[in-house]
């Protein structure tokens, strides 16, 4: 195997699949959002975008605070120290595999 | 969505909720047209005050509305810092202007000028954490506004009294608080063009 196809396997699959990378990016420009901005950005349903937030909070990349707000549950989400690391390690990973597979030789 | 505009959504929240400018706009328009066309003496302070207490309710239904349909993002604290700093430096020039404005005949609105730099200075700052090419009708209006502040330089004294205004600062006043309005519903189009709402027909995979 060549090491554009290593530094592929090598990419972290919590991030990677699109809903998750796309929740990230988003919460990695602002301090934190609610569920239904995640929802209106993502698309997903509210069972699907659960699932997702439970995979990335279980992982330790994301934090949610559950509290009521006017007597209404709000769901907020931010992400930690160690999602904002590793969002930016996987952006800078499909950057260099973007550039090297331009140059790469079968 | 593509990343770039996913950034710029989550960075921008706030700034892309044009609907709140359209009260603060209108209130602006309106109150110029009220102060062109009554004389001092005769002037009642209620319209005013109505159309204060009217632009701060439409203010607080339109931010339920945005909250309700779109969600809540609280931003960076970069974020914030920048735009306060913004505030207070714009704020300070403007109410220069105004002053200078009034209390000098001159060949400029600096008002209006102001106006334009603060315009040009918000869209620099709007774009600064983000890259991408996005609200380009705020330079283009900024570059408008300019050159209507610099009308009577240019040769065009006194354009203001082809639309029954009695000061430039009128006119000027008038063409920032349309802007306003325009630029306002431009920014909510946008942001309900990106932010639509869908729902996935099928991610099963994705889980």
């Amino acid at each position: 195997m060549t090491k554009p196809f290593e530094d592929l396997a090598g990419l972290d699959k919590l991030i990677h699949e699109p809903a998750r990378l796309s929740i990230m990016t988003a919460l990695a420009a602002c301090k934190s959002a609610d569920y239904l901005f995640l929802q209106r950005l993502t698309g997903l349903t509210g069972g699907n975008l659960s699932s997702h937030l439970s995979k990335l909070e279980e992982g330790g990349l994301i934090k949610v605070d559950k509290r009521f707000i006017d007597k209404k549950p709000n769901t907020q989400v931010q992400i930690t120290d160690k999602g904002r690391i590793e969002i930016e390690r996987h952006w800078k990973q499909l950057e260099s595999l973007r550039k090297d597979s331009q140059m790469w030789k079968p | 969505m593509d990343i770039k505009q996913t950034r710029f959504i989550a960075t921008n929240f706030y700034n892309l909720q044009g609907l709140r400018a359209i009260p603060l706009g209108l209130c602006l328009l309106l109150t110029t047209v009220w102060v062109n066309g009554t004389k001092g003496t005769g002037r009642s302070f209620l319209v005013p005050v109505l159309l204060l207490a009217g632009t701060i309710i439409l203010f607080i239904v339109i931010d339920r509305y945005y909250l309700h349909t779109f969600g809540r993002v609280q931003r960076t604290p970069e974020s914030r810092r920048l735009e306060w700093l913004f505030s207070v430096v714009g704020g300070t020039l403007g109410l220069g202007a105004f002053w200078l404005d009034v209390s000098y005949k001159l060949q400029v609105s600096l008002i209006g000028l102001v106006f334009a730099a603060g315009l040009l200075a918000d869209y620099i700052r709007i774009t600064w954490l983000v890259k991408g090419r996005y609200l380009l009708h705020i330079p283009l209006g900024a570059i408008l506004i300019a050159g209507i502040s610099v009308l009577p330089l240019l040769g065009a004294s006194d354009w203001w009294k082809a639309f029954g205004l009695t000061h430039q600062l009128f006119g000027i006043t008038i063409m920032m608080s349309v802007f306003t309005v325009i630029a306002g519903i431009w920014g909510h189009i946008f942001l309900v063009r990106t932010l639509p709402p869908r729902m996935e027909t099928n991610n099963d995979q994705a889980i």
